[in-house]
């Protein structure tokens, strides 16, 4: 029964902040497409911007892999 | 029967669209003063950006680029977006039905008529009465069976023309359009422009009624922020103070000069006020609207500056909406 909660909490922690970047990435991926449409010598800047969530779901991943491995 | 076109894709996100205008808001004048300033207004408004817009430097040309950027934005929107700015592109269409009738009634080719609607939204179903060559009252007869009826059964518009020429088709179809507009359920920021304009267009009524001494009742729209019974109070009142108490109130700007330019002038500057505080707020809609907004009155500040390279600049700054 642990076991199964523990991998309901790592599927949690992983799907949740998933979930989170795609949505974020969905919005700022737009807006800086927009962006760029306008100013093109923004490529930089976006390229960071859209990969800012990024750390949402390595994070997840860390602490998914903290529930399942770490003790 | 719809009045704008109908896109066929489903347009961009709305977080695009937004990005864009906020790239494309840099291009906007800002500072009308130091144009003014400059030796030749005119000339001084017509760098690389503008000039590749304006291919002639005429009132057409300028409406045009409006249009275009309009147009533009229209197309870019999706269907939520366009939803909620449907009414304003119709308000802004109306001119454009106007100019083509007024092309009409000069008797010039319909080349320019069409030339201005190459641009428009207005739905093909429009573009094909307004493009006909038909004389003008069976025009408006038919124009108004297939489009204005389902909006206010009893507009006559054949018979306004006949007694009051094409002021009067001009002033009854904004005013069906702005009844039907106000009768929708608008979005917020929607609703307050058109309040706004509204009210816009009532103190504008009750100035040339005092302005001129005319006998006849003033016909007010309904929907604005200010009620009936106040403006007909302010009439009671009699003279310039009370309109100008009104605009203060409404605008938050006092008027010095009231010239009846000044006076709307100052109301689009109130206006134009309004909506920048909305776009302040954060909201992606009133963005837009202010965009757009702004698109239209540098548009109409371009025509008068094109118009009017002799009259001194004193008496041209009054001419133009400056915040």
């Amino acid at each position: 029964m642990e076991k199964v909660l523990m991998a309901f909490a790592a599927a949690l922690a992983i799907g949740l902040t998933a979930l989170a970047t795609a949505w974020v990435q969905s919005k700022i991926g737009s807006a800086g497409a927009g962006a760029l449409a306008e100013k093109p010598e923004l490529t930089a800047t976006i390229i960071i911007l859209v990969a800012i969530p990024e750390t949402m779901v390595i994070l997840g991943f860390v602490v998914a892999s903290m529930i399942l491995f770490g003790g | 029967m719809n009045l704008l076109l109908n896109p066929e894709g489903s347009g961009y996100p709305a977080e695009y669209l937004i990005a864009r205008i906020q790239g494309r808001r840099a291009r906007l004048v800002k500072k009308w003063d130091d144009i003014l300033s400059g030796p030749a207004p005119a000339e001084t408004l017509l760098p690389a950006y503008y000039k590749s817009l304006v291919a002639e430097y005429t009132k057409e040309g300028v409406w045009k680029y409006m249009l275009k950027e309009f147009r533009w934005v229209y197309l870019q929107m999706n269907r939520g977006l366009r939803n909620i700015f449907n009414p304003f592109f119709i308000y802004s269409e109306t001119k454009t039905i106007v100019l083509c009738l007024r092309h009409k009634i000069e008797k010039e080719t319909s080349t320019k008529a069409e030339d201005i609607l190459l641009y428009s939204l207005l739905s093909r179903e429009v573009k094909e009465v307004l493009g006909k060559e038909a004389e003008l009252a069976l025009l408006l007869e038919e124009f108004e069976k297939k489009f204005i009826s389902s909006m206010d059964g009893t507009t006559g518009l054949k018979e306004i023309f006949a007694e009051e020429g094409l002021k009067g088709v001009e002033e009854k179809v904004v005013n069906v359009f702005m009844h039907h507009i106000i009768s929708l359920k608008l979005h917020p920021v929607s609703h307050g422009f058109f309040v706004f304009l509204i009210d816009i267009k009532n103190i504008m009524t009750l100035y040339k009624h005092e302005r001129w001494a005319i006998k006849t009742d003033p016909v007010f729209i309904q929907g604005g922020s200010i009620s009936e019974s106040m403006l007909r109070k302010t009439i009671q009142e009699g003279g310039i103070t009370p309109i100008i108490r009104l605009i203060h109130q409404r605008t938050g700007i006092s008027i010095h000069e009231p010239g009846a330019s000044e006076i709307e002038n100052t109301l689009f500057a109130g206006l134009t006020k309004y909506l920048k505080l909305k776009a302040r707020e954060g909201s992606g809609a009133a963005l837009i609207l202010d965009y757009l907004w702004k698109i239209y009155t540098e548009a109409r500040n371009f025509s008068i500056l094109l118009y009017s390279r002799d009259i001194e600049k004193v008496h041209l700054r009054k001419e133009l909406v400056i915040l």
